[in-house]
């Protein structure tokens, strides 16, 4: 059986390093991680708590953020994003890369039909439109 | 990397030097397993998913 999904090398870096697996979710206000994982991380989970709601119904969140880092074909990119740590069990596995802090960075081009997707970092600066 | 990772399905695997190290069904169990194995080395923490993955 071949499991086929975007899913991209990510290295997470908290008080500890992990070399994880992030899965671009466009679906996703934010990106979110399991809480297993988090207290792997050490991550700082003193943030404010709420819940999130997905396709399976409620989550209880807690708000932290990650540096993340990840390498292309010709370059590499490292930044702090904010994350929603969740409590769900059974864990998801993987990371959620989601539109706030990720998407927002790059202009991402998906063609599932070459099974095959591609980042390029969006220069393009936020200004008034009209 | 290609590997099947089949036999573990549903379970968290930890990955160093291409080798699977550690699998299980808690991630901090793996995670501290593998690293006692793999002194100073990279780990590769991740959850092989079933058939269909879907989002919470």
């Amino acid at each position: 059986m071949t499991i086929r999904c975007p899913i991209l090398p990510i290295v997470l870096k908290g008080k500890r390093t992990l070399d994880y697996i992030g899965l671009l979710d466009s679906g996703a206000d934010v990106s979110a991680i399991d809480m297993s994982v988090a207290e792997i991380l050490d991550l700082d989970l003193s943030g404010e708590s709420d819940k999130s709601e997905g396709i399976g119904g409620m989550v209880e969140t807690i708000e932290s953020s990650v540096n993340l880092h990840f390498s292309g074909s010709h370059e590499r990119f490292a930044f702090r994003i904010p994350v929603l740590v969740m409590d769900t069990d059974p864990d998801l596995g993987m990371m959620l890369l989601g539109r706030e802090g990720f998407f927002d960075k790059f202009v991402a081009c998906f063609d599932d039909f070459n099974q095959k997707f591609t980042l390029k970092r969006n220069d393009q600066k936020r200004g008034r439109r009209g | 990397m290609n590997a099947n990772l089949s036999d573990y399905i549903g379970k968290w695997i930890a990955i160093c030097d291409d080798k699977v190290v550690s699998e299980g069904k808690e991630a901090k169990k793996v995670y501290s397993e593998a690293e006692k194995k793999c002194k100073n080395k990279r780990i590769l923490l991740t959850k092989v998913p079933g058939k269909h993955t879907m989002i919470f």
